[in-house]
C-alpha cells in the first residue's frame, strides 16, 4: 500500500475506534462523568495512539511539504512530485457569482 | 451545582423514561413542571415557550434542572438568586397538554381562512407576473426593472399570509409552512418563475463540471479547474442524472434555488427553535433569513449544498446535543452570582477539562445522531473548500464553551479536512498554494470584495451599495439581538458564532467572493438573534407588530432588488443554451471555444474536451472583452460565442456603448479570419475560417 492508503487507513481506524469509544461511553451507566470503565479507558488509549500514528503518516505524506510550502512563500521543495501531472494549466479560482 | 440547559426544551420527558440508562447521580434529572406564570404577557400571546428553572433537589442538595412550559414570556435561565418561587401547583393537573381556555375558544373564520386565501392568491398571481415580465427591457436595475405589477402584487400576498397566520390567535404549523414556502417562492424563486431558463453563469459552469464527471465515468478532468479538487457535489449530481437518464439538469438549474432555500429555512427554523423557543419566533427567524439572504450562493452550487450540511450538523449541536457543563467551580451563577470567583485562567481550564452534562435522549439516539452529524462532516470535506472550516469553527466554539454533547465531532471535521486536503488535495498545493496564502500580487479580498464591485451604471451602483448596506443592517440588529439575549440568557455564545466566519479574511486572496461567504455562514445565527431582537420590539408594544409586517414587506422587495441586480447580464435564454449546445455538438473535440466575456452558459458542457482559452502567459486576457480584436488576434479560437448578456454586461457595468458586441463580430469578419455562422440579434457564433485570414 502506498503511503495515502495507509493514511486513509488510519484515518478510517480513527473513526471506528470513536465510534466505537463513543458507543462505551453512552451506554455505560451509573458511572460519573469523567470516571470511565476499563474498556472506555482502553479504547481512549486506542483512540490517543491511533491519532497519533495518523499524525505521523500525514507528517510524512505531504503534511511536512506543505508546512514547509506555508514557511517558504510557496516554494515547492526540490524533491517533491506531484500524484498526478496538472498538465500545466493554470486551474481557475472559484468564481465570483455576481460580478 | 447548577445543571442547565440538557434537554431538549419542551420535549415533556423526565429523564426517567430513558430506557437502560439509570438515573445519574451527578446529573440529576430534568423535570417538566408546568406553572402559572408570575405575570401575564403584555401583548396576550403564548408562545408556548420553555423556561427553565433550577430547583432544588432535596435528595442531593442540587439543582436539577427544570423545564417549565405553557408561560408567556421567552425562554429565560433563572437562576437560584431571585428567582420567581415555583408555584405550589407545579405537579398540579394542569400539565402541558392541559388546554388553556384561550385554546378552547373558536378562532373567527377570518383567521382561519384569510392566510390560505392570500397564499392561493400568491400562487395565482405568478403565471400572471411570468406572463407581464418583459425580460428583453433588462437594464442596470435588473429583476426590479421589469417585474410585471402582478409580481409584486404575488410576494406581498405571500409575505400578507405568513403574517396573517403569525397573528392567528393559534397560528398552524401546517399553513406556517405552506406560507412559508410560497413566500421563498415568490421572493427567492421568483427569477426561476419568470424566467425560462436558469440564471448565473457559474451554475452552468458547475453543469458542465456536472456533464464531464459523467462522461468521463466518474473520473474529474485534471487541470482545468481548481474547483475539481473538491469533485463531490459534481460527481454526486453526476449520479443522480446518469441514474435517471437524462443528460441534461436545465429544470434542476432553473428550481434549484428556491428548493435549496427552502431547505435552508428549515435548518434556521430548527437553530431558532432550540435557542428561542416559542412558535412564532422561529417562524420570524426563518423569513428574516429568506429577505435578509441576497448573497446568493443558492445557485446550482457545492456551497449551496454544504450550508445544508452545516445547518444540519449546527442544528444537531444546538438542538439535541445541547447541554452545558457543570461548573465545579462554583463560578456558574457569574456574573450574578454570590461565591467568590477564582482566577478566570482556572475556570476556564478546569472548564475546558470538564465534560460536559450528558443530553437526556436515549443513549442510541445520540449515537445515532453522532452518526449522522459525522457523516455530515464527512461529506462536507470533499465537497467545498471554505464550508468545512465555517462548522469546524463554530463547533469548536461551541466545544470551548461546553455547549454540546460530542466534542469528537470537532476532531472527526478537522481530521477530515486535513486528511483529504493533504492527500486528495496534494496537486492542488502543491500547484495552488498561492489560492490560499496570496501571492502578493492580488489585490485584497477587501478592494475585491467592495471597492472594485462599485461599478455600472446608476442601478448597478444603487444595488450594490444595498449589498453593502443590508449586512450592516443585518449586524446591527443582530448586536442588538444579542444584547436582549444577553439579558435573558447571560449567553454570548450566539453572536460568537456568526463572528467565526470572518476568520476567512485571513485568506485574503480568495477574492471577493470572500465577502459573500463570510456574510452567508454567519446568516443564520445573525437572523436568529434579529428575530429576538424584533420579538423584544414587538413585546413592549402590540402596534409595532404593524411596523414589523411593513418593515418585512420592505425587506422583501429589496430583496427582488438586490437579488436582481445583475439579472440584465445574468439571464439566459432558450436560444444561448440552443447555440452552445450546437456549437459544442458540431465543433471537434480539442477546439478552442471561447465567449466574447465571461457571462452566458458558454461552459454547460464540453469541459475538459475543449479549450477555453486564457491561458496565454503574460497576456492580460482573461476574457476576449478585456480588449476583444488584440484578445481574439492573440487568442485565435476556433469558434467565438456572443449573447446578449455579453452586450449587456459591458453596457451596463463596464461602461461600454451599446451595440459593443456588434462591432467585435464586424470587426473580426471584417478581419477575414472569422465567418458568422448564426445570429439572431446579439446571439452570434463565429468560426474561424480554415484556410485562414481571406
Amino acid at each position: 500500500m502506498t503511503g495515502a492508503a495507509w493514511t486513509w487507513t488510519a484515518f478510517f481506524a480513527l473513526l471506528l475506534l470513536m465510534g466505537a469509544r463513543a458507543w462505551v461511553v453512552e451506554t455505560s451507566t451509573g458511572r460519573a462523568e469523567g470516571r470511565g470503565t476499563g474498556r472506555q479507558k482502553a479504547l481512549t488509549a486506542s483512540v490517543a495512539g491511533t491519532l497519533a500514528v495518523l499524525i505521523v503518516l500525514a507528517v510524512f505524506n505531504g503534511g511536512a511539504t506543505l508546512v514547509s510550502m506555508l514557511l517558504n512563500g510557496g516554494q515547492v521543495p526540490a524533491d517533491t512530485t506531484a500524484v498526478t501531472d496538472a498538465g500545466g494549466a493554470v486551474p481557475a479560482a472559484p468564481a465570483a457569482p455576481d460580478n | 451545582m447548577t445543571s442547565t440547559d440538557t434537554r431538549q426544551p419542551g420535549d415533556g420527558r423526565d429523564g426517567q423514561d430513558v430506557p437502560g440508562r439509570e438515573r445519574d447521580p451527578i446529573d440529576p434529572p430534568t423535570q417538566v413542571i408546568p406553572v402559572v406564570p408570575p405575570t401575564g404577557h403584555p401583548d396576550g400571546h403564548d408562545d408556548g415557550e420553555t423556561q427553565y428553572y433550577s430547583v432544588p433537589d432535596a435528595r442531593h442538595g442540587e439543582s436539577a434542572t427544570t423545564a417549565v412550559r405553557g408561560v408567556d414570556p421567552p425562554t429565560q435561565m433563572l437562576h437560584a438568586e431571585g428567582r420567581p418561587p415555583v408555584p405550589a401547583q407545579a405537579s398540579g393537573p394542569r400539565g402541558p397538554s392541559s388546554p388553556r381556555p384561550a385554546d378552547t375558544e373558536p378562532v373567527s373564520r377570518l383567521w382561519i381562512w384569510l392566510s390560505p386565501a392570500l397564499a392561493l392568491l400568491a400562487v395565482a398571481l405568478l403565471p400572471v407576473a411570468a406572463a407581464t415580465t418583459n425580460l428583453d427591457e433588462l437594464g442596470g436595475w435588473g429583476l426590479a426593472q421589469v417585474l410585471g405589477i402582478a409580481g409584486w402584487l404575488a410576494l406581498a400576498c405571500a409575505v400578507g399570509a405568513c403574517v396573517a397566520e403569525l397573528w392567528s390567535p393559534r397560528p398552524r404549523v401546517p399553513m406556517l409552512g405552506t406560507a412559508t414556502g410560497i413566500l421563498i417562492l415568490c421572493s427567492t424563486g421568483m427569477p426561476s418563475v419568470v424566467m425560462p431558463e436558469a440564471r448565473f453563469t457559474t451554475a452552468w459552469l458547475i453543469s458542465g463540471f456536472v456533464d464531464a464527471i459523467s462522461n468521463g465515468n466518474g473520473v474529474p478532468p485534471q487541470g482545468v479547474d481548481a474547483r475539481f479538487y473538491w469533485p463531490a457535489f459534481f460527481a454526486q449530481w453526476a449520479f443522480f442524472r446518469d441514474a435517471a437518464g437524462v443528460t441534461q439538469l436545465d429544470v434542476v438549474l432553473r428550481w434549484f434555488p428556491p428548493a435549496v432555500v427552502a431547505v435552508w429555512a428549515i435548518g434556521v427554523y430548527a437553530l431558532a427553535k432550540s435557542m428561542l423557543g416559542g412558535h412564532r419566533a422561529p417562524w420570524v427567524a426563518a423569513w428574516l433569513f429568506v429577505g435578509l439572504n441576497w448573497i446568493e450562493q443558492d445557485y446550482f452550487s457545492p456551497q449551496a449544498t454544504g450550508i445544508v450540511l452545516l445547518l444540519t450538523v449546527l442544528t444537531f449541536a444546538l438542538g439535541p446535543l445541547a447541554t452545558r457543563r457543570t461548573d465545579p467551580l462554583g463560578a456558574s451563577h457569574w456574573p450574578s452570582g454570590t461565591a467568590t470567583k477564582l482566577p478566570l485562567w482556572r475556570r476556564w481550564t478546569v472548564a475546558a477539562m470538564t465534560p460536559p452534562n450528558r443530553p437526556t435522549l436515549p443513549p442510541r439516539q445520540l449515537l445515532l445522531i453522532y452518526f449522522c452529524a459525522s457523516l455530515c462532516l464527512l461529506a462536507i470535506a470533499p465537497a467545498h473548500q471554505l464550508t468545512p472550516f465555517a462548522i469546524i469553527g463554530q463547533l469548536a466554539v461551541l466545544a470551548v464553551v461546553g455547549r454540546f454533547r460530542g466534542r469528537g465531532l470537532v476532531l472527526v471535521a478537522i481530521l477530515a479536512v486535513a486528511v483529504y486536503v493533504l492527500i486528495a488535495g496534494r496537486d492542488f498545493w502543491l500547484t495552488q498554494l498561492s489560492l490560499i496564502t496570496g501571492s502578493g500580487e492580488d489585490d485584497g479580498a477587501l478592494q475585491s470584495g467592495v471597492a472594485d464591485r462599485l461599478a455600472g451604471d446608476t442601478g448597478q451602483i444603487a444595488v450594490k451599495l444595498m449589498r453593502i448596506l443590508v449586512p450592516g443592517l443585518t449586524w446591527l440588529l443582530a448586536i442588538v439581538g444579542a444584547w436582549v439575549y444577553w439579558k435573558r440568557r447571560r449567553d454570548l455564545v450566539p453572536i460568537a458564532l456568526a463572528a467565526v466566519p470572518m476568520a476567512f479574511a485571513a485568506v485574503q486572496s480568495y477574492g471577493g467572493e470572500l465577502f459573500l461567504r463570510i456574510v452567508l455562514y454567519g446568516l443564520p445565527i445573525l437572523t436568529i438573534l434579529g428575530a429576538d431582537a424584533l420579538r423584544s420590539f414587538a413585546r413592549k408594544n402590540r402596534g409595532r407588530e404593524k411596523i414589523l409586517a411593513v418593515g418585512m414587506l420592505l425587506t422583501f422587495c429589496s430583496v427582488i432588488v438586490i437579488r436582481g441586480g445583475n439579472d440584465a447580464y445574468m439571464n439566459v435564454t432558450a436560444e444561448d443554451i440552443a447555440i452552445t449546445r450546437d456549437v459544442y455538438a458540431t465543433t471537434p473535440p480539442g477546439s478552442k471555444i471561447m465567449p466574447i466575456s465571461s457571462v452566458g452558459p458558454y461552459g454547460l458542457t464540453g469541459i475538459g474536451k475543449y479549450d477555453r482559452g486564457g491561458n496565454i502567459d503574460g497576456k492580460n486576457c482573461p476574457a476576449l472583452a478585456a480588449d476583444p480584436i488584440p484578445c481574439i488576434n492573440l487568442e485565435y479560437p476556433d469558434v467565438i460565442l456572443a449573447y446578449k448578456s455579453m452586450e449587456l454586461e459591458g453596457v451596463v457595468l463596464n461602461g461600454k456603448q451599446p451595440g459593443w458586441t456588434l462591432d467585435v463580430i464586424r470587426q473580426a469578419v471584417a478581419s477575414g479570419k472569422y465567418t458568422l455562422t448564426y445570429q439572431n440579434g446579439f446571439d452570434a457564433v463565429l468560426r474561424k475560417n480554415a484556410a485562414g485570414p481571406q
